[in-house]
């Protein structure tokens, strides 16, 4: 007969937004084990009724601060795709050079405020300033060059002004270029203590069969902007056919969907993608996926923050390779768009209905809008990465839970929150999330 | 107005510009959080203050602070401390919460708190009362007055 133990924990923090962890153990019996979202839903897709296409990116951007970028890219693209607008070869390159922004400041906070004190076995970030000062402030200074480029790059460090349906309001000129360049070398050079860091860092063991679900495509690009919707399970579908993959469903304890493809439950983000197109990784991201022991298919959850820095290294150089070649081939101002030129008919509007399928850095976001004639939405759908992780998290925490009951109340209240962690939840985007309460076990 | 300033306020704002660095913080699309923004405007007019406007992302100026070597850093926020609109205190930087972070926001005093370390530096954090940090634009009226009679007490010292 199992002890009974109950734990509980008010708030799961380093995450963003609210939600419980509820573990319920009696005599040894996992009989309750909930990830409750407690976040009120924000009805953005209710905001969108009735606006312009045109101006749907600068609302959705708002769903999220971290991810306004991808937000953007993904209502874009949605948008683009209902009124069968093709972007030019250059826009989709300052798009997939603006989401590689997006994803290293996102992924290098995660990784070093959010995951390393727990790792380094601190509570938060704010002891390692004592401790650690010269890793907090290249952390702070990677994510300041970020916002940098993406000032640069889009007029804003957040919420990104330029980036519109049909391209952008503002091309970068040559001294753009060198400026972003410059800070994208910088940005490199803080790489190298980062993946040494990495390297001593040493994430807990679990392993849990899942689907990973994430953009595939038939290039050798590695994709975070366009593709098709696939999976670890041999799985393909057009983005239009994203319902198939998300299948969602309501559970009582969340605001957020629980979402399932072909298994009880799939994962998407970082870990996924590496798993996904690990081959199309760009040599030195490769090398280290290798060197952290990421091979498709890794089924360790913990590990997503590892695959995150993966991604991180797989950015940067692709980053830099965009940049040199708009440096040598040159910017094309005259692709400039013109605000307010498109709502004086400039690009044809039709009725239709579009989806946005984009990687942003917890995983891959869609965006479904369908569009009247006048280029009005008259219904829209946005389905956020944290509410499809919501079901695998429960399943991975389902698995984990039976395998450490030997550890003390703390300790597996600790483990189930860097569980959480690891997926970067972003809680509020969902809500549509925690504190841990165990109850007998 | 019944926020004039008190002593200890003025006391603060005796600047020693080769030494001093204010900071401000503050969205100025939530009414009264644009009290820093409003502040920086408005002493940015002098040359010889050293000012930084942190917005709502202080860690991106961190490093230019460190950089200037302050040995005072006055930080104006907007900070709910239960008084009047437009009320000034001193917050002890103890009272100010550290816990509440993500990736989507880095506590201001986890920030100011690198650059004292850094640069060896004092900081002192004036709060200022908002009425309102709902969404929405301009400040009200009590906070401005109180803005408007820092800003004065500040450019007098120059004026001149």
């Amino acid at each position: 007969m199992g002890r009974n133990v109950k734990v509980n924990v008010e708030y799961l923090t380093r995450v963003e937004g609210h939600g419980n962890i509820v573990v319920n153990v009696k005599e040894g019996k996992l009989e309750e084990c909930r990830l409750d979202i407690v976040e009120a839903p924000r009805f953005f897709e209710g905001m969108l009724r009735g606006r312009s296409i045109f101006e749907a990116q600068h609302i959705t951007s708002r769903i999220c601060g971290i991810c306004s970028c991808g937000h953007t890219l993904a209502s874009i693209q949605a948008a683009e795709s209902a009124i069968g607008f093709t972007p030019s070869e250059q826009t989709r390159k300052l798009r997939k050079f603006l989401l590689h922004l997006e994803t290293l400041d996102s992924h290098i906070l995660h990784i070093y405020l959010l995951v390393a004190p727990d790792l380094l076995g601190v509570k938060s970030f704010v002891p390692l300033i004592n401790t650690h000062n010269e890793v907090v402030r290249r952390a702070l200074r990677m994510k300041k060059t970020c916002n940098d480029m993406c000032d640069i790059l889009v007029g804003r460090h957040v919420h990104p002004i330029s980036c519109i349906v049909g391209g952008f309001t503002k091309l970068p000129r040559p001294k753009d270029l060198d400026d972003m360049l410059a800070l994208l070398r910088k940005f490199e050079e803080d790489m190298k203590p980062t993946v040494d860091l990495a390297a001593t860092l040493k994430f807990p063991e679990f392993q849990r069969e899942t689907e990973y679900v994430g953009l595939v495509n038939d290039t050798e690009e590695y994709p975070f902007l366009e593709g098709d919707v696939g999976s670890t399970d041999g799985m393909r579908v057009k983005k239009e056919e994203y319902r198939k993959v998300t299948n969602e469903f309501v559970v009582p304890h969340s605001s957020a969907k629980h979402a399932k493809w072909n298994r009880s439950s799939y994962m998407v983000g970082a870990l996924a993608r590496v798993n996904l197109n690990y081959k199309k990784l760009l040599p030195r991201a490769k090398a280290l996926a290798d060197a952290l022991g990421i091979k498709p298919v890794t089924t360790n959850s913990y590990l997503n923050t590892a695959a995150q820095l993966v991604e991180c290294v797989h950015c940067v150089e692709d980053g830099i390779r965009i940049l040199e070649e708009f440096k040598t081939d040159g910017v094309n101002h005259g692709e400039l768009v013109t605000v307010g030129l498109n709502e004086r008919g400039t690009i044809p509007v039709k009725a239709g209905r579009g989806v946005g399928a984009v990687e942003v850095p917890r995983g891959i976001l869609f965006h479904d809008y369908e569009v009247d004639a006048t280029g009005k939405i008259v219904n829209a759908n946005c389905i956020i990465p944290t509410s499809q992780n919501c079901n695998n998290i429960e399943h991975d925490m389902r698995k984990l839970v039976p395998e450490i009951l030997d550890r003390s109340d703390e300790e597996i209240t600790h483990r189930l929150e860097m569980l959480v962690r690891a997926y970067d939840p972003c809680i509020s985007c969902s809500a549509h999330f925690l504190n841990v309460k165990f109850v007998n076990r | 107005m019944s926020n004039s300033l008190t002593a200890e306020i003025l006391e603060v704002l005796k600047l020693r510009p080769d030494q001093d660095l204010i900071i401000t913080a503050g969205n100025s699309f939530r009414k009264d959080d644009g009290v820093g923004p409003y502040l920086s405007q408005k002493l940015s007019k002098l040359p010889q203050i050293r000012i930084l406007h942190g917005g709502d992302t202080p860690e991106n100026i961190m490093e230019e602070a460190i950089a200037m070597k302050p040995s005072r850093v006055l930080v104006f926020d907007a900070a709910d401390f239960g008084g009047r609109a437009g009320e000034t205190r001193i917050i002890p930087e103890h009272s100010i919460p550290q816990t509440a972070y993500s990736t989507h926001s880095i506590p201001l005093n986890v920030i100011t708190g690198i650059i004292a370390g850094e640069a060896h530096a004092e900081v002192i954090f004036i709060g200022i009362q908002p009425r309102s940090v709902e969404f929405g634009e301009g400040l009200s009226a009590e906070v401005k007055w109180t803005a408007d009679a820092i800003a004065e007490a500040v450019l007098r010292q120059f004026s001149g």
